[in-house]
Formats: structure tokens, C-alpha cells, sequence
């Protein structure tokens, strides 16, 4: 059979890794380590609970339309827990620094939710 | 190497398919009807799902919520204590319908066929579902307290469901004088809002206080050993409030023996009480449309599956908000909303091949205990070990400043204005 062949060519475990590559590429995955704005968008939403442009003139600031490079420092030192506030240090803690830089990204080029 | 067989090779594509859920061929792309969504309750939970489904097109949904307007039960005690308006705290669903196109049927949902994919309203109206999200919020097991019942909460409220029963509450709080004796009971976990009914004590304390009364007391039966915040609460009860609050646990009481709504008598194993007020929180249960379709288990609460919130009853349908076992997070609006975002995400990534990320959970309450004077405890999740399991959790901590409390009182007001509006427009 010339689909026998050609996986006996190829190995099982190498028709597997092609099968699901195939399907990664159809889901639309980007590049692993770049800034992904659709990934910016999902973490967002945990965001959104708190951070909404009419919360921008008490505690909580408006972060729609944030510079990218400020965002990232603001994040990063929560991160750090350099700078303080629980319930940021708590909510950044687990992010990737390419998880950063996709948050960075969707704020930046959105200007409400 | 494996041995490649016609058979393996079949199931392996079909395992890296599957593992990606992806129907390869949605409805909508063969020019079908757009996927039918009906969500049933209309509270953080419902709203923030029927939102996020809609926005980004391609689905028909349906809100099914009686209620014209919402009254947050968050903040609602806040009501209570004289410090924010009914108004503030109500909000419509008007822009969930103009924005996102959502139908809003202003009717009870009366039972849903899981065979036939319905949903029954009061009205007769049946609505078929490709899948159904449930947020129908708690029931109150009136008969888990001795003589309490449905009626008895006309003269003894819960105020456990914002609405008419919290402006019960809040005038028999305006009436009591000095010397009266406000007897709380609070119920066994788990229940809606952890530190709710502790939040209720300062509030009731901070009216009682502004008025002046020396001799009134409120006393807390509590059918638990610790609650939420526990030390962080007495220690400003102490500050703000010292004689005021005392709070017994079982082992001091000894139970709840008995209410007695026509005289406002409580009595426990250690003593009986005349309530000027009496607050009583019963046990709770997932409301009775989720429970009538047979998705609840014998805790009266609807199990789920951490990665997507659906129901581990029926793949059609996922629950989210106090009617679900939430796994370590509390019963509070933010986890509604955080769940909903999920069950939204998954929802859409089954009926139009949306883009699926692993699930991630957030939580944060804040409780008034006084005036600048508010604290916090919350975590963040995800799905481990079968449940929603704790990644990191953090509480305000004793002998913080009082700019911190302060602080803390300013982000849980500017919480409440985000949210909201996430949650309704």
C-alpha cells in the first residue's frame, strides 16, 4: 500500500509529530517567545475585571493604550515584588516574560475593552 | 519503532485532533444558522458569559434573567451600612442587548430538557440550545436552622440575595435602639461570600456606632470553628468597635436550638436570646433549575471540570458562579466572572473554532470593617489535581497602616466601578 510505504519511510512517531504540527498550524499558534497579540487578549481578560478606562481617576489606572516599554517595567517589577500591592504582585506572578510582552502588546494597540 | 498500523496510524491522527478539540467543519462555515447559546441567570456569572460569547459574533445568544435590573449582592452590605446608595449598586441590561446583540428574555427559566436541548420559560416559550450555561446562583436550605423557614425570613432575613430582603434588613438596622441585642447566624462552608456575613457585623457595628449606642451588641453564632480574614477582623473590631462584636463558635455555643420568628427569640445550647434584629444565614445549594436537571451532587452543589467549567454531567452544558463546586476558590462574584471567561472561551472554541488558551483563574475580595479601614484576600488558580487548585493566595495582614486600609477601601470602590462594567456593558 503506498500509505504503508510512506510511513514506514517516515516512522509512526514522525507522522504524529507532522499530524499535529499540521493541526498547531491551523489553531493559528504563532512563533513560541514572540508577543502574541491574541494570547495578550486571553490574559487580558483577567485584566478587564479591574482595569477599564472609568476606573482611570481612582486607584486602579486606566492601562488602555499604555505604552508598551511602560507596561512591561510596571509588570515586571510587580513581578519582582519590587513594587508593592498584593493583589498585582499575585496576579502577575505566574507570567512569562513572553506572556508580559503579549499583555504589553494588546494594551498598547487597544484603546478600550 | 512502533509498528505502524492502518489501526494506530487512524487513532494517532485522530488523538492530536482530538487533543485540540477542534470541529473541523462548523456549522456556520456550511451556511447554517449561526450555534445557539442560552444562559440561564443573569448575575456576574451569566452576564460576564453571555457577553463574552457574543462579542466577538458568530453565535445567537439568549439571556434568560427575570429581573429588569440587577442589585449586586457584593457591596450590598455596604448598602446596609449607610455608605453606598440602592441606586449605585443597580445596574441594567440594556447594553448587553444594543452591544452585543444578546436577547434578553425577561422570564424565569423553568426546566431544561437535556435530551431535547430546551430550555422551558415560565411563559411556555421553549428555547433549544447547542449548549447552556447555568448560573442560577444559591438556594437557601431554610430548614437547616430550627424553626427558620421561607416565611420566617419576613421577620428574620437572610439578606443572602440582594433585593427586597436587604432593604428588609436595612430598616430593622434603623430601628434598633440602644441595647438591643443583633443576633447573627452564620452558616457551615460552603456558602456565598466567605467573608460576607463578617463584613455584615462591621457594617451593622459602623451604623451603631455613628448613632452613638453604647449598650447594643452583636453576637455572632457561628457554625464554624475560623472564617475568612479572621484575625485581621478582629483585630479591628477590637480597634473600632471593642464590646460590640462577639463572635462564638460551635464549641462555645453549642448549636442553634431553635429560632422563633413570632418572638424573636434565638436559643442555643448556652443561652436564649431576644433579638432586636435576628440575621439568619442558612445553609445553602445550587439554585433549584440546576439542581432539577439532575446536575448537582448529593452537596447540593453542580461538580465541574477545572479545564472548562463544563459540567461533568452533561458535555452541553458548564456552570460557573455559586452554583458550581468552585475546587479552592470561593463562592464570590470575581470567581463568577473569572469562570465565565473560560466557559465563554471554550463555548466558542467548541461551536466556531475559536482559539482555546489553558484555563486561568483570579479572585479578590475586599470587606469593610470601618470607615478606611477595608481588607482583602485573594489567589490565583488553575485547574490541577481534578479541581480549581490554588497557584498563590494572599490576605491583608494584622498591624497594617492605616494608609494601606485606606488604600485598600479606594481600590475596593474602584473595583466595583470596573467590574460592574465589565460585567454589564
Amino acid at each position: 500500500m503506498v500509505v504503508r510505504d510512506l510511513v514506514c519511510r517516515l516512522g509512526a512517531r514522525a507522522i504524529a509529530v507532522m499530524i499535529a504540527a499540521a493541526a498547531l498550524v491551523w489553531h493559528g499558534t504563532g512563533v513560541a517567545g514572540a508577543a502574541d497579540m491574541e494570547l495578550g487578549r486571553y490574559l487580558a481578560n483577567d485584566c478587564m475585571a479591574c482595569h477599564r478606562p472609568t476606573t482611570g481617576t481612582g486607584p486602579i489606572p486606566n492601562i488602555f493604550g499604555m505604552a508598551e516599554t511602560r507596561f512591561i517595567e510596571a509588570i515586571k517589577a510587580y513581578r519582582d515584588k519590587t513594587r508593592s500591592n498584593q493583589v498585582m504582585q499575585n496576579a502577575v506572578s505566574r507570567l512569562t516574560d513572553e506572556e508580559v510582552a503579549s499583555l504589553a502588546l494588546y494594551f498598547a494597540k487597544t484603546q478600550k475593552p | 519503532m512502533t509498528e505502524l498500523t492502518r489501526r494506530n496510524f487512524t487513532a494517532l491522527a485522530g488523538a492530536s485532533f482530538a487533543a485540540l478539540s477542534t470541529p473541523l467543519f462548523a456549522p456556520s462555515a456550511l451556511g447554517q444558522a449561526k450555534p445557539k447559546v442560552v444562559v440561564i441567570g443573569g448575575g456576574p456569572g451569566g452576564a460576564t458569559v453571555a457577553k463574552y460569547v457574543a462579542k466577538d459574533g458568530g453565535l445567537d445568544v439568549t439571556l434568560v434573567e427575570p429581573l429588569r435590573q440587577f442589585t449586586t449582592c457584593f457591596h450590598s452590605n455596604l448598602y446596609v451600612g449607610g455608605i453606598r446608595t440602592w441606586e449605585s449598586i443597580t445596574h441594567s441590561y440594556d447594553k448587553l442587548a444594543s452591544k452585543y446583540g444578546i436577547k434578553h428574555m425577561r422570564q424565569a427559566a423553568q426546566a431544561v430538557d437535556r435530551e431535547k436541548r430546551t430550555v422551558l420559560l415560565a411563559n411556555g416559550t421553549v428555547l433549544p440550545y447547542d449548549r447552556l450555561l447555568i448560573a442560577p446562583g444559591i438556594d437557601l436550605k431554610f430548614d437547616s436552622v430550627p424553626g427558620y423557614s421561607e416565611a420566617a425570613s419576613e421577620k428574620m432575613p437572610h439578606a443572602w440575595k440582594a433585593g427586597p430582603q436587604t432593604q428588609l434588613l436595612k430598616r430593622q438596622l434603623n430601628a434598633v435602639a440602644d441595647g438591643g441585642v443583633i443576633v447573627m447566624i452564620a452558616p457551615p462552608n460552603p456558602y456565598r461570600c466567605p467573608p460576607g456575613p463578617y463584613e455584615r457585623a462591621s457594617v451593622m457595628a459602623h451604623v451603631l456606632k455613628a448613632k452613638g449606642h453604647k449598650k447594643s451588641r452583636i453576637i455572632i453564632l457561628d457554625a464554624k470553628d475560623a472564617f475568612s480574614k479572621q484575625a485581621v477582623f478582629m483585630e479591628s473590631w477590637q480597634k473600632h468597635y471593642p464590646g460590640m462584636i462577639e463572635w462564638q463558635d460551635a464549641k462555645m455555643h453549642g448549636g442553634v436550638k431553635s429560632v422563633d420568628p413570632k418572638t424573636m427569640t434565638v436559643v442555643t445550647g448556652l443561652a436564649t436570646y431576644k433579638a432586636a434584629l435576628a440575621n439568619v444565614i442558612p445553609n445553602q445549594m445550587a439554585g433549584k433549575i440546576a439542581r432539577d436537571a439532575g446536575l448537582a451532587n448529593p452537596s447540593g452543589f453542580c461538580p465541574i471540570n477545572p479545564e472548562n467549567m463544563k459540567s461533568t454531567i452533561d458535555p452541553n452544558i458548564y456552570i460557573v458562579g455559586d452554583a458550581c463546586i468552585p475546587g479552592d476558590m470561593p463562592k464570590s462574584a470575581f470567581a463568577a466572572n473569572s469562570q465565565a471567561k473560560i466557559a465563554a472561551m471554550m463555548i466558542r472554541g467548541e461551536l466556531v473554532s475559536a482559539r482555546t488558551f489553558p484555563a486561568r483563574y483570579t479572585n479578590t475580595c475586599w470587606s469593610f470593617i470601618e470607615t478606611n479601614d477595608t481588607v482583602k484576600i485573594g489567589g490565583s488558580y488553575e485547574a490541577k489535581d481534578g479541581k480549581i487548585a490554588a497557584v498563590e493566595t494572599f490576605v491583608s495582614k494584622a498591624g497594617e497602616s492605616a494608609e494601606l486600609r485606606k488604600q485598600t477601601q479606594d481600590e475596593n470602590m474602584g473595583w466595583y466601578t470596573g467590574f460592574t462594567a465589565d460585567v454589564f456593558s
